[in-house]
C-alpha cells in the first residue's frame, strides 16, 4: 500500500477493514466555487454572486453540494479505497451550506466490508470548524484490483522450446521482436485453447513435436538439395508410415504443422492473405465449404471464424487429422457449424457440391497431383471458388511430387478447367538459388460457369 | 578418440571454406550461413563421416562445437 500523497494508494481489501478511516481538510474559497460553476455549468446565483446569496440568507456564496462530493472523491479515489477503487452509489445528505471562505473536515470510515462481492461501504461525514455537520450519507466502492498478468502463452512456450531445443527457438524469437501485440494475443489465445492456458504435458508434446516436424523437413531439405528429388515416391508407402501412424501424426506432425502456421514466416504469411485478402473477397458467395486435406485444421477454422454465415466440412484419408482438426475447431467454439469425413471426396464426386474448396499443401504430398486438381475442380458448384496452394522445391518426409516453380502449379490448375483470381507466392532462405528455394504458392482459383 | 581436427573437415566441407578454424567454444554466431539449415547439413554430414545419428534433441540443443564433438566422442566410443 503506498502513503497518502499525490500518488494513490494501492489498498486490498484487508488493507479496508471496518473502521478504517482517513480524513481531509479542505480550505474552501470563492475562487474555487467560481471555477466549480464553469467546470460542472451550474451558473446558479447563489454559487456565483454573493448579492444573490445574501439576498437568499446565505452570509455569502455558497459551495455546490457537488462540489463538497468532488472532495470526498479525492478521498476515496486517493486514499480509501483508493486506486483499484470503482465508486457504485453515492448517498449524502447536504445539512448545512458551506460558505467559504471556511475550513471544512471531510472523513471516510468504512462501515462495512463484502469480501465476495469486493464491495466496501464507507461512511462520510464534511464538517466546518464549529463541529457543524455540512454534508453526511454513504458511499459503495468495488474494489476491483487489475488482474496479475501473465507472460504471454506464447512467451512462455517460447521459454520451454528455448530450454530444450536452443537452434529452433530463433525463428520463434524474431516472430516475438518484430510481431505486433495484436499478433502476439491472436497467438496466444490459439494457442491457450488448443494446448490449454497454462503449461501442461501437452505444452511440452506440442514443442517436441515441432522440433521434430523441423526437424524432419530440415533433414528432408538437405536430401533434397544434395539428390535433386524428394526421397519419398510412393503414396501408399507414404500413407502407411506417416497418415495412419497415430505417434507419428498426433505427436509430430500435427502439432508441429499447427504452430508453424504461426512461425515460419512464409506460412504466417500465407494465412494472413487468406484471412485478410481472400475470404473478404468470396464471403458473399460461400455458405458450404470443404477442406479437402485438412492437416491440423488451421485453414478450416479460419474460414469458419472468418464467415459466421458458413458451415464446413473436412475431409482427410487420415482419421488423426479429422480428430485432431475437430478438436481445433471445438475449442474455438465453431463445431456446431462443421463437421469431418474420411471419404474420398474427389474420387467420387460429391452429391452436394460447396461454393468453396480449400487444398492447403496438399498437391506435393501426391503422385498425380494434376488428376487431383481435376477432382477438386468436380467439388465445386460452378462459379464455386478454390483457394489451393502447394509446397515448391520444399521437401518434408510426406512430399512426393516435386513442383519447380510457382508456374507449373498454375499449369495444372489451368489444364483442370480453374481460373486463376490470385496468386500468392511466399519463400524461404531467399538467399538461395531458385531451384533450391523452398517456396509455397497459394492460388485463389474459380471454376467457370457452365 | 575424434579429434576437433577431425571434426573441422567437416566444418571446412560443409561451410566451403578450407581456410575455417573452429574452436570448443565457436557456435553459430561465429561462422557466417550457419542458419537452421546448413545447421542440419552439418548434421547429416556428421553423421555419415562419423556413422553416428543425431536425435532432434541433440539437433536442437548443441550449442557449440565443443557440445558436438563430445557427444559424437561419446557416440564413437560407445559403439
Amino acid at each position: 500500500m503506498n502513503l497518502p500523497g499525490s500518488e494513490p494508494a494501492f489498498r486490498t481489501l484487508a488493507d479496508c477493514a471496518p473502521g478504517t478511516r482517513v480524513e481531509l481538510i479542505w480550505d474552501a474559497t470563492v475562487e474555487e466555487v467560481l471555477e466549480f460553476a464553469r467546470l460542472s455549468g451550474d451558473h446558479s446565483p447563489i454559487h456565483v454572486s454573493h448579492e444573490a446569496a445574501v439576498t437568499r440568507g446565505f452570509p455569502g456564496i455558497v459551495a455546490h453540494g457537488a462540489l463538497l462530493t468532488a472532495k470526498f472523491s479525492s478521498l476515496l479515489g486517493m486514499q480509501l479505497p483508493g486506486a483499484d477503487g470503482v465508486l457504485q452509489s453515492v448517498e449524502l445528505q447536504f445539512r448545512s451550506p458551506v460558505c467559504p471562505p471556511c475550513q471544512i473536515y471531510f472523513a471516510l470510515e468504512v462501515e462495512r466490508v463484502s469480501a465476495a462481492a469486493g464491495q466496501i461501504k464507507l461512511a462520510a461525514t464534511a464538517k466546518n470548524s464549529a463541529g457543524v455537520v455540512c454534508a453526511s450519507g454513504t458511499f459503495r466502492s468495488l474494489l476491483r484490483p487489475p488482474p496479475v498478468m501473465s507472460k504471454p502463452v506464447f512467451n512462455q512456450l517460447l521459454s520451454i522450446l528455448e530450454s530444450k531445443y536452443p537452434n529452433y527457438a530463433r525463428v520463434w524469437k524474431e516472430a516475438d521482436a518484430t510481431q505486433d501485440a495484436a499478433w502476439h494475443e491472436d497467438v496466444s489465445n490459439h494457442i491457450s485453447k488448443v494446448f490449454g492456458a497454462e503449461p501442461n504435458e501437452r505444452w511440452h508434446e506440442a514443442v517436441d513435436g515441432y522440433a521434430e516436424f523441423c526437424t524432419e523437413a530440415l533433414r528432408a531439405q538437405v536430401f533434397f538439395e544434395k539428390h535433386g528429388h524428394y526421397k519419398a515416391s510412393n503414396y501408399e508407402e507414404v500413407v502407411a508410415a506417416c497418415y495412419h501412424d497415430a505417434d507419428y501424426m498426433c505427436l509430430r506432425y500435427l502439432p508441429g504443422q499447427y504452430l508453424s502456421h504461426f512461425i515460419w514466416p512464409h506460412h504466417g504469411r500465407m494465412l494472413q492473405h487468406f484471412v485478410n485478402d481472400l475470404l473478404p473477397r468470396i464471403a458473399p458467395d460461400v455458405k458450404l465449404f470443404y477442406e479437402i486435406g485438412v492437416g491440423c485444421g488451421m485453414y478450416s477454422l479460419r474460414t469458419l471464424l472468418a464467415l459466421p454465415e458458413c458451415r464446413g466440412i473436412g475431409h482427410d484419408i487420415s482419421t488423426y487429422a479429422t480428430d485432431f482438426t475437430y478438436r481445433v475447431v471445438e475449442a474455438h467454439g465453431q463445431a456446431s457449424r462443421y463437421s469431418v469425413s474420411n471419404d474420398d471426396i474427389v474420387s467420387t464426386e460429391p452429391a452436394q457440391k460447396a461454393d468453396f474448396v480449400i487444398n492447403q499443401e496438399v498437391l506435393e504430398h501426391l503422385e498425380r497431383p494434376d488428376l487431383f486438381v481435376q477432382g477438386l475442380l468436380r467439388t465445386v458448384r460452378p462459379g464455386g471458388w478454390g483457394y489451393i496452394t502447394a509446397a515448391i522445391n520444399a521437401a518434408h518426409t510426406d512430399h512426393i511430387y516435386l513442383y519447380r516453380s510457382p508456374e507449373e502449379v498454375a499449369a495444372h490448375l489451368t489444364a483442370a478447367g480453374w481460373e486463376i483470381v490470385d496468386v500468392q507466392i511466399e519463400r524461404n532462405y531467399p538467399e538461395k538459388p531458385l531451384h533450391l528455394q523452398p517456396t509455397v504458392a497459394g492460388f485463389l482459383v474459380r471454376r467457370p460457369q457452365d | 578418440m575424434i579429434s576437433l581436427n577431425a571434426l573441422q573437415d567437416v566444418f571446412r566441407s560443409v561451410f566451403d571454406s578450407p581456410e575455417l578454424e573452429i574452436k570448443m567454444e565457436t557456435n553459430a554466431a561465429d561462422i557466417e550461413g550457419w542458419d537452421s539449415l546448413m545447421h542440419i547439413n552439418l548434421i547429416v554430414a556428421i553423421e555419415e563421416r562419423f556413422d553416428v545419428s543425431f536425435t532432434t534433441l541433440e539437433i536442437g540443443s548443441f550449442t557449440c562445437v565443443g557440445d558436438v564433438l563430445k557427444l559424437v566422442q561419446a557416440k564413437t566410443s560407445a559403439a
